[in-house]
This record gives structure tokens, sequence and C-alpha cells, in this order.
């Protein structure tokens, strides 16, 4: 039997991680646990496999959650143009997470829509027969050994990892912590994957139960 | 990608004594810290440090680099700086920002000219521009903790000299806002994959070694007058991907508290220092330097 999906799963931490909730504007307050195209850019940052689509499944907090202020001076260009006609920062207000750590798990399957992708992927994908096996086994080795394409991050490219990588075995999960709610969570904003246009999706009434946050599943992601 | 550029793992240990290493703008500048008393310096502060090292082409720094910097200074310009004319940057990317083409990019003149942009990347976004402009950069700071809780000291400052009319003497009450002793650990990244993308080359690379060391040392102000970097630990790996978990390589070279790690230290002597990487880990790497001592 052929099998569609392949499973993946990595745990990372950090002093400092932010999950934009897009509703808190321009003071942007995190939600307690990654997004799911958070969690896809994680996986993808340290193999992106052009022949897959990562789906994530669920993440599981293995830190209490903790709130913390983190502002500084803003001199980019979001700011209002009399700002930058005067040369004048902003300060950028955000309500960040610290010590945070989480389990992350995901599904790899074969990619539907090829017609997307770049010439040097396609030719990189008619060479593999099993792109979603090849991607479990190219991931789980750069794990191991540390590797990535790009250092992940914890939301905010500033938000560097203390550790990324297989699970600990010091590591627990908050399998006792009390259940949080998520009214409405930014799922992805370009949903149908790869260099495909802005399309927001969001998933509502999510609950952290027992520290693991489950990712809706949706059918569009599947490969038929 | 830039097959000169290495992948790089660094690490910078910082010596805050008697000086507030970074402000806080939403506590009045009190020096940063978080709710179990552990500092924190934002890595937004550190680059502008050293954005504004390489900034000012005139300073005697500046003018005993390498030739190579002195020479091409019209290379080494600054991107996030007050004033810049956003018209003038914007036909530096191109004559058409609706559309993007790297390699054009690559030749243009605003990657030629902005060292914080090919190194760190840029956000620099006009209203109809092509989002193919905007840039992860090939270095990233993290942000720094310190080791143990850090206890903050607030003084008045005073002024003989009056500041308002009819006053011959004047106070800022809690103007002085200091760390005790801290010892704080920031980590950094050098990405090579990005390099391509950005245009950093090796020279931009080798610039920001030159700057770390210098960094806290050029910027003295009354209120961070003794900032010091231990260690600036930089650690080449053997491939572009890596070739050591950079955690074991953070880890091994964090010095070690002495004692109640819950109590702020009062000196460097409270910390066991870490002088090199262990004989394993050096054998997956292919160099470890302290900036410091080069």
């Amino acid at each position: 039997m052929v099998r569609l999906s392949y499973p993946i799963a990595m745990e990372i931490a950090g002093n400092t991680a932010m999950w934009t909730r897009p509703d808190s504007g321009d003071c942007p307050v995190s939600y307690p646990a990654p997004t799911y195209s958070a969690v896809k850019a994680i996986f993808e940052s340290v193999a992106w496999g052009p022949g897959v689509e990562i789906i994530p499944t669920k993440v599981e907090l293995c830190a209490p959650i903790q709130y913390h202020s983190y502002c500084t001076n803003y001199g980019g260009p979001l700011r209002s143009t009399k700002s930058i006609k005067e040369g004048n920062n902003y300060q950028l207000y955000a309500t960040v997470l610290i010590d945070v750590c989480y389990r992350l798990y995901a599904e790899v399957v074969p990619y539907k829509d090829k017609s997307r992708l770049p010439e040097s992927a396609v030719q990189w994908d008619k060479k593999t027969t099993s792109p979603g096996h090849a991607y479990q086994s190219i991931f789980n080795r750069r794990l191991k050994r540390g590797q990535c394409y790009s250092i992940p991050t914890l939301g905010w490219k500033e938000f560097t990892p203390s550790y990324f990588g297989e699970f600990r075995d010091t590591t627990q999960v908050l399998s006792d912590a009390l259940p949080i709610v998520i009214p409405s969570m930014l799922r992805r904003v370009f949903a149908k994957g790869y260099g495909s246009p802005v399309s927001y999706v969001y998933d509502n009434d999510l609950v952290i139960r027992n520290g693991v946050l489950e990712y809706p599943q949706r059918s569009e992601n599947y490969a038929q | 990608m830039n097959s000169e550029i290495k992948r790089a793992t660094g690490l910078m240990v910082i010596e805050v004594v008697n000086s507030n290493a970074n402000g806080d703008p939403d506590r009045e500048s009190d020096p940063r810290q978080r709710p179990n008393g552990i500092g924190e310096i934002s890595p937004v502060s550190f680059k502008r440090k050293l954005r504004d090292l390489v900034g000012d082409h005139d300073s005697v720094f500046y003018q005993n680099l390498p030739e190579v910097y002195v020479k091409n200074s019209d290379h080494y310009c600054i991107l996030e700086s007050r004033g810049r004319d956003r018209k003038s940057i914007q036909s530096e990317m191109s004559k058409d920002i609706k559309n993007f083409e790297q390699k054009s990019f690559l030749e243009s003149t605003f990657v030629k000219k902005y060292w914080d942009a090919r190194i760190f990347g840029n956000t620099f976004l006009e209203e109809g521009a092509n989002k193919g402009f905007i840039k992860t950069g090939v270095v990233q700071f993290g942000v720094g903790t310190s080791i143990s809780p850090v206890n903050i000291i607030r003084h008045t400052n005073t002024n003989k000299a009056g500041v308002q009319e009819g006053k011959n003497a004047g106070m800022a009450p809690l103007a002085f806002r200091i760390v005790e002793h801290g010892v704080y650990c920031m980590p950094f990244f050098v990405n090579p994959n990005y390099a391509a993308k950005t245009g950093c080359t090796q020279e931009d690379i080798d610039l920001l070694k030159l700057l770390i060391p210098k960094a806290y040392d050029l910027n003295r102000s009354a209120i961070r007058p003794d900032v010091r970097i231990r260690h600036a630990w930089y650690i080449e790996h053997l491939n572009a991907l890596g070739s050591c978990p950079d955690y074991l390589l953070l880890e091994a070279l964090t010095p070690k508290r002495i004692g109640d790690v819950t109590i702020a230290s009062k000196s460097w002597a409270d910390y066991e220092d870490k002088t090199d990487l262990p004989e394993e880990l050096k054998a997956k790497v292919s160099s470890a330097t302290d900036l410091m001592l080069v």
C-alpha cells in the first residue's frame, strides 16, 4: 500500500517568542502557541521540499505561558509619513512570550499543485518517486545533526531558539495545565501554498487542552 | 548561494558594570528586565551600535579600517538612518518597483550601497512596490539575557545650573538607572543561504567581525560607561547547513554562575569563565575564534 503522508516532529525552545495575533494591530500581542503557518515555517527552515506540503497537526506546550512587555524604538517603513519626513522614531510595543518550549508535529504529503513551482523544483520532484518519504528522511537526518537551511525563529527573526532538534528526555508536556480558549487564530496568509496570492484563513474556537493545541484538519491540504 | 561565506554560530558574553546596557522605552528607560529579574538586551539595540560605527565614515575608527572599506566607503552606507530620502532610495532599488527581478536587484545601487541591507536584510516597503525587494538578512542577532537576575539602582541626577527660568539648580528624579552587575549572553547566527538574495559578501561579514568587539567601547555614554564584551565567539561550521547543533556550542561557551544562580552577581569572579570549546565540539566545526582576541 502506498502511504500518502509521513509524520515529522521536533522540539524548539527559546527565551523569547512572538506568534502575532493580527487583531492586535500595531501593538502586537502573541498567541500562547505558534500559529499553523509558523509551525510550517519552522519545519521548512530545517528542510523545504519542493515536492511536498507540510501540514502541521498539533503543538504541545512544554513551558508555562508567561507574557512580557517588549518595547523597541522603531524607525522603519510603517511610520506615518510625517514621522518619516521629520526623521522621528516611534516605540513599537509588543507583548511577547518568554522562556518557551514546544513540541511540534506535522504530516508531510505530496504537493498537489506543482504548476507554481520554479523549474529547478520541478526537476527535483521528477527525480523523486516518493517525495514525502524522501523529505521525512532528509528532515530527520538534518534534525539529528543540528542542520538547517536557516536558523528557525520563534515568530520574529530576532527571537532565536536556544534549542531545536529531536525531543529531549528532560522535556515535559504541560498535561495538567488549565484549558486556554483561542476564539480565533490566523491559520495561513498564503492559503493555497507556494507562490499563491494573499488569502487569509482563520481557525475558530480552538482550545489548548492538557497542554495540546490541535490544528483542525482541512480537506484542501491533503493530496487526493 | 555565496560559497565564500560559511555558516557561523556566535555568542557574545557581555559584562555590564554600573551601566544601563539597554533602556526600556516602556519603563522610563529602566534597564530592560523580565518579571523574573533577568536582564535583557534587545538585538535592535545592539545592531544600532554596529550601524552607527559603519555609518560615520569620517570617524577615526572607520578611517583606520582596512583599505577595502575606506576606499569604497560608498559601498558601506546605512539604510536605517535618520533623514533618508525615500524617493531616492526607491530609485536606487529599481526603475520599476512594481516588478522584481533578482539579478538586476543584485546589480542595483541599493545592494551595492547599503551594508546593513545586505547583512541584516531590509523591510523597505513603498506603496505599489513588489514585495520581492524585502529581504531576510544573512546575519541574525538574538535577544541577550543575563545569566542571573540583575539588581537595578535608581538615582536622581542633579544639575548645578538650573534648567528652568528663575532657578539656579535642578533635579531629574530617578534619571540615573543602572544595572549594578550582570553577565549577559547574546547569540548570533550567519545564514549563508540568504547571501545570494541580499548580495551579502565575505567582506561584509569580515567587517561585522571587526565591528563587534568595538560596539560598546566606541559608544560609551554617561549612563553606559562600563559595558565590556568579555568574549565574542565566532564558530564557523564545516558546511552551509551546519556541522554541529548550535545549542551544544552555545551551552559550552556560556559562563557558569558560581553559587546561587537566582541571586544577582557582584563581579566577574562570580562566574566560571569558558575560554575554549571542548575538543569533541572543536572536531565538528571549521574554526572557533574569540573576536576579542583577534
